[in-house]
């Protein structure tokens, strides 16, 4: 390839008034305006021109094209502007220096045509077509999927006389099967454990597929039969065992096993009853955002009951009113930790979701870790999901804090988590206090109630640390006489086991 | 494989009697046929017939009467807790393909406690497999060489 053909450099390194002319181009796959103006909005591709080139477009983004993100979560994202590789160590780049390259002598072949000039232009088709030809076939050669799309789209753009209606590649389940490419072999994760175990079976009704016909057995494969892609005999399945077993398995381990064979992966998504309960903790929640959301609630056409999402920092407001506007019959929904989320935001999807008509609507509701909750906001929350004072103060089951307990559990039955503190006055989340001397006496509400900042509690035990003594970890946690002590114990014990020929070393010298 | 066992007064109790696909006879008595809650309800309309399960072998069927005894003795308190969770965890600890083909039938059969036993074991393996190694799980068809590959 000739890289050095180009009379024009491919980054162009300043803004020069010669791009006030140029028409909208398409750059991968973006429309873009030639002109000078800084760059302001943003884009999420995994690959980037130089960053120079950013701050010289204006990007419209062109819906068609992408379907990735929303303009209003992006615009208001410094994450999604930074660029994913300014120093060009990728092979990528390469790429797209080449890509770059190209475009711009589709611009001047557009500028041809749309000053009307007809001079050469077919000459000037011919020669790029070729060019084109042999770049898309040297990407196709290549396994990067990001460059793969780009392909038909520049495809698109440059043999422009014909719209070309392309089937998308599946923007969003790449994406899941990026997610999974994190799910490798590892043992039972704690806290999913203890969700599996809390979750109810996702379908209770597999007890339906019972006993009722002699025929049973078939019936499963019947039902799910007509989903499997591609020639499915019944005597070629998996065991049917395998579909009981979807059943019992978490988010994480359902996308793995998404990824085993055809047919396993037709079941996990073509069966609406896996994905009525939704619950997403470590380590999928540093990576969910608000597409991966969108497609997961989707599955399950509409009956998603129950949303969990814990700590999940990529979701916005916008993802959470999408997920609202597709499953009506959403009733818990538990977004505590969520930091992207507003109370304003919160607050605006409910209230539509819950007026829509039909609609059983949002009855628990999940936001600790959420700022800036004010009591006017609390009032309309307590209005919105049908609760008033008396119910909140019912006899609930304490909530002690510790590591891995910030946050309600999932099968508490109250209607929102967060109170307003009896001490700052402020709506957080309030812990009980487990420490034998701080217990309800005689009806006497419990003293030690109150937020974390209220009442320094021990990350270990939860009880209340005021006038006694505590360390502070290294972590900056907090902890308490008598689970620092045992911390100290269990160090111990360690430095004795890793050191077993300490003694005996001693001995000799 | 048959199962028979001798009671200290069969005439007071009531026998069942279960065939299985491959016809082998199964007399159970009533506390074992309440643990197996889709043959409970068909009692009343059974009578005294045979009772053909046509979708379970006899190899299964037999485990699984095997585990309902078992249960039964546990809930009369002949059994201590400890030694009915080591009983179970000998019980399946057995080859992927009968404990796929126990938890399919224990399903089928509504044996309650024996589908949450055979499904919390399968999917423990399950979450410490990468997809590979579940896509070998199934040794018969083997799910990596059939056409179900995702390629």
């Amino acid at each position: 390839m000739a890289l050095n053909y180009s009379h024009r450099p491919v980054f162009p390194a300043h803004t020069s008034e010669n791009n006030m002319w140029s028409p909208m181009r398409t750059v991968n796959g973006w429309l873009a305006e030639g002109a000078p103006e800084k760059y302001g909005e943003c884009y999420s591709r995994p690959w980037l021109p130089s960053q120079e080139e950013m701050e010289e477009w204006h990007f419209i983004r062109n819906d068609k094209v992408d379907r990735c993100c929303s303009p209003e979560s992006n615009s208001r994202d410094i994450v999604d502007r930074l660029p994913s590789d300014p120093f060009g160590m990728d092979i990528q780049t390469t790429f797209t220096a080449i890509t770059g390259w190209l475009e711009d002598l589709e611009v001047d072949y557009g500028g041809y045509v749309r000053s009307n000039s007809r001079r050469s232009s077919q000459e000037n088709y011919d020669l790029f077509a070729g060019w084109n030809l042999i770049w898309n076939s040297a990407l196709k050669s290549r396994p990067f999927s990001s460059s793969v799309q780009f392909n038909e789209k520049l495809n698109s753009s440059i043999l422009s006389s014909s719209p070309q209606v392309y089937e998308k590649p599946d923007d969003t389940l790449d994406a899941i099967s990026k997610v999974n490419e994190y799910v490798e072999e590892r043992g039972m994760e704690g806290s999913l454990a203890r969700y599996n175990n809390e979750f109810p079976p996702a379908c209770n009704e597999s007890w339906i597929m019972g006993f009722d016909n002699e025929g049973t057995s078939c019936s499963p494969e019947l039902q799910f039969g007509e989903k499997v892609e591609g020639a499915a005999k019944s005597e070629e399945a998996p065991h049917d065992a395998f579909k009981f077993c979807l059943m019992y398995l978490g988010v994480k381990d359902l996308l793995s096993i998404e990824t085993v064979c055809r047919y396993l992966r037709s079941e996990v998504r073509g069966e609406p009853l896996l994905w009525k309960s939704i619950h997403i903790d470590q380590p999928l929640n540093e990576k969910i955002t608000d597409d991966i959301l969108l497609e997961l609630a989707c599955r399950a056409d509409g009956t998603l009951q129950s949303l969990s999402l814990v700590e999940c920092p990529k979701i916005t407001d916008d993802g959470i009113r999408r997920v609202l506007e597709t499953n009506p019959r959403l009733t818990k929904l538990f977004v505590p930790g969520c930091t992207r989320l507003t109370v304003e935001g919160m607050l605006s999807n409910i209230w539509t979701h819950n007026s829509k008509k039909d609609v059983p609507g949002i009855k628990f509701l999940r936001i600790g870790g959420l700022y800036g909750v004010t009591c006017e906001h609390f009032d309309v929350l307590k209005a919105l999901l049908g609760t008033d004072d008396n119910m909140l103060k019912s006899h609930h089951r304490p909530h002690f804090y510790h590591r891995g307990n910030y946050y309600l559990p999932y099968d508490d039955d109250r209607a929102i988590d967060i109170e307003m503190c009896p001490r700052c006055e402020k709506f957080r989340l309030v812990y009980d206090c487990p420490s034998e001397g701080c217990q309800v006496k005689d009806n006497v509400p419990q003293v030690c109630r109150a937020c974390t900042l209220c009442i320094a509690r021990c990350a270990q035990c939860g009880t209340c640390i005021n006038d006694n003594e505590y360390e502070e970890t290294f972590c900056l946690d907090l902890l308490c006489s008598d689970c620092f002590k045992q911390l100290l114990k269990y160090q111990d014990r360690l430095d004795k086991k890793v050191d077993p020929c300490g003694d005996h070393m001693n001995m000799i010298a | 494989m048959e199962n028979r066992e001798t009671l200290p007064s069969p005439e007071k109790e009531k026998l069942t009697t279960l065939m299985s696909l491959d016809g082998h006879i199964f007399p159970v008595e009533e506390a074992v046929i309440v643990e197996l809650r889709a043959i409970r309800r068909l009692l009343p309309a059974a009578g005294d017939a045979t009772i053909p399960i046509s979708q379970v072998t006899g190899q299964i069927l037999a485990k699984i009467i095997d585990y309902c005894r078992k249960h039964n003795d546990h809930k009369l308190n002949r059994l201590r807790d400890e030694e009915i969770s080591a009983w179970d965890r000998h019980f399946v600890d057995v080859d992927e393909e009968l404990l796929f083909d126990l938890l399919v039938a224990s399903h089928f059969l509504e044996v309650k406690d024996l589908f949450y036993l055979t499904v919390t074991t399968v999917t423990d393996t399950m979450k410490t497999k990468s997809p590979a190694q579940v896509g070998n799980m199934d040794q018969l068809r083997n799910l990596f060489i059939s056409n179900f590959r995702l390629d």
